[in-house]
């Protein structure tokens, strides 16, 4: 398949650079960790937070940061779609072949970004086995499906922001409101924050899908349904379907720069 | 082969006010300019021709180039190449035109050459053996043995050019684009290009569009020109008429025995003067060297006589200030 052949060339160009590549994954390894401890310090003095224990938060936090940097490392060809425009390297992608989608996923993978992914997988199997709650199949399965929903979702968003670079030209700080915003936000239960905010994080941006909603569901809490709470990552998912009609529509206004 | 018909393309460009308050204003109410790039454009090209696309900069070369690769879609008018309308068939179209853009490259900037050809093997799904047999073709012909274990960055301008000529012929395309191909080359560099194109399109019988601002590049490649200028066609047909249209501009340096102050001579424009040598200008069709000298050696005491034709960049400049350009 095309996309391992790309995936093979972008690890030998990482080769190549191989000192950068470790540093920045050190670098990006760390960053995740503080933001963590800072999580651990808040917990240590006051224990709970709006009814959510340490360890359901550390479970939210590693989820959205799994998605997130999951997502990142491999639709990054998205998420720098500005450059790619300014560079002349999606005029490139119009004369091959094959779908421009296909081609900008293929693009780029940041390999670096691995390092918060590991961070984020070792946190919550920790957080998981420190949680007191009763396993069964059926939370196994709301737990993989929140992280799906989460990739999905930042996908999208990273695709929506695409579609905004082929109008704008110039990469747009708004995209990153909702992606690099929703990740911080997110970390926490919505159900900390103002109702109105945390509307616009469900219905909106359906970032509850993937955390609030399901976890609700994951830790038996009260008022937790299976239709509205551990299929919410279903639902959620949902948003690509508009996203991609999004992107290929933007596609054919592309204006192309100047050589 | 391939039809151009009527072929338009209007940009918009928002149009700011100056200053703070206007760009704040801009970002609730925009005022929009219609750029034409290109108005009512129409020609046809045959099958193993080359043809040369020139114009100056800005005049809508690019924009032809990139709507007829189907990068993008014009405002109105036609395109039909090969069967396909480029931004409709996109996908299917593509597979037979390669494209070189002379200021950018088209291969992985940090790996290997070879490797990037690997990728297009499999972006352009060729078959194994015929992959093999077109990359021994290019070999040999661009002499690419040396560069291929080479990550394209240690290239120099003119391997970097040889290789991403290679690369956009690996899939055998029936057509090829070549936005300014050597742009920035030396002069063996260049000789190079020009010959390997000459020899695909006559051996390989691929059909190539060419935009240069090297007039040599047209000369030793093709004569057919096409111009365009403020997005609209200027002149279709052969290179030779117009170079003939001007051959009567010619420079004249003449240099004397004596330092003359000032030399006129009927028919010629004086342009310069360094020391004993004078340099003239003329426009005589009926110009005759063994006349010239007789006429001028009459006043003045000539020591040698030297006659330029006009260059083929002047010839162009001419051309385009002809054109209004």
């Amino acid at each position: 398949m095309l996309y391992f052949k790309f995936l093979k060339m972008h690890f030998k160009k990482l080769l190549q650079y191989r000192l950068s590549f470790f540093l920045s994954l050190l670098s990006q390894t760390i960053v995740s960790l503080v933001a963590l401890a800072s999580m651990y310090f808040l917990f240590d003095r006051f224990k709970v937070v709006a009814g959510w224990s340490f360890s359901q938060v550390a479970i939210s936090y590693a989820v959205v940061y799994f998605c997130f940097s999951f997502t990142e490392c491999f639709g990054r060809g998205f998420d720098r779609f500005a450059k790619l425009i300014q560079s002349g390297g999606l005029d490139s992608f119009y004369i091959r072949p094959r779908s421009i989608f296909h081609q900008t996923l293929c693009s780029e993978i940041e390999f670096s970004k691995m390092g918060r992914v590991v961070v984020a997988l070792a946190v919550l199997i920790y957080a998981c086995a420190i949680q007191p709650f009763t396993w069964g199949i059926d939370k196994v399965a709301v737990l993989i499906g929140m992280l799906l929903c989460g990739i999905v979702i930042f996908f999208s968003l990273f695709m929506l922001g695409a579609s905004m670079c082929i109008f704008t030209i110039e990469g747009l700080e708004v995209v990153n409101v909702f992606t690099d915003g929703g990740r911080e936000l997110c970390q926490y239960p919505l159900n900390v924050y103002p109702e109105g905010l945390a509307k616009i994080f469900t219905y909106i941006i359906p970032f509850a899908s993937f955390n609030y909603l399901p976890m609700m569901y994951l830790f038996d809490m009260p008022g937790a349904t299976v239709w509205g709470h551990a299929l919410a990552p279903l639902y959620g998912m949902l948003i690509i379907i508009p996203a991609y009609f999004i992107f290929r529509w933007s596609l054919t206004k592309y204006k192309s720069t100047g050589t | 082969m391939i039809e151009v018909k009527n072929l338009s393309k209007t940009f918009k460009i928002a149009q700011k006010d100056k200053g703070f308050w206007g760009s704040v204003k801009g970002l609730f109410k925009r005022r929009y300019l219609e750029k034409r790039a290109l108005d009512d454009v129409s020609f046809n090209i045959k099958e193993g021709e080359i043809v040369g696309y020139l114009g100056p900069n800005g005049a809508g070369k690019s924009t032809t180039i990139k709507i007829m690769c189907g990068i993008l879609t014009p405002t109105s008018g036609d395109c039909v190449i090969n069967g396909f309308t480029p931004w409709k068939d996109r996908e299917k179209y593509v597979k037979d035109i390669g494209v070189v853009f002379g200021q950018r490259s088209q291969l992985w900037w940090d790996v290997p050459v070879i490797d990037s050809f690997h990728l297009l093997k499999d972006i352009y799904k060729i078959p194994t053996d015929e992959f093999k047999k077109q990359l021994d073709l290019l070999t040999e012909k661009l002499d690419l043995q040396s560069l291929l274990n080479v990550p394209l960055r240690q290239l120099s301008l003119g391997q970097k050019m040889k290789c991403e000529l290679a690369g956009s012929l690996l899939h055998k395309p029936k057509i090829l684009f070549l936005d300014e191909p050597t742009i920035g080359l030396d002069a063996i560099s260049k000789l190079k290009v020009r010959e390997f194109v000459k020899t695909i399109n006559k051996e390989l019988g691929i059909t190539v569009i060419l935009t240069t601002h090297d007039m040599n590049d047209i000369e030793a490649l093709t004569n057919r020109i096409i111009i365009i200028g403020k997005g609209k066609l200027l002149y279709d047909g052969s290179f030779d008429q117009i170079k003939h249209k001007y051959s009567k501009h010619k420079t004249i340096d003449i240099e004397f025995e004596e330092d003359y102050q000032s030399v006129e001579i009927e028919g010629c424009q004086f342009v310069s003067k360094v020391d004993k040598k004078h340099t003239f200008k003329t426009s005589d069709e009926n110009f005759k060297l063994t006349d010239f000298v007789e006429r001028v050696s009459k006043k003045y005491k000539i020591y040698d006589v030297n006659v330029d034709p006009i260059n083929l960049e002047e010839v162009i400049s001419k051309l385009y200030e002809e054109l209004g350009l």
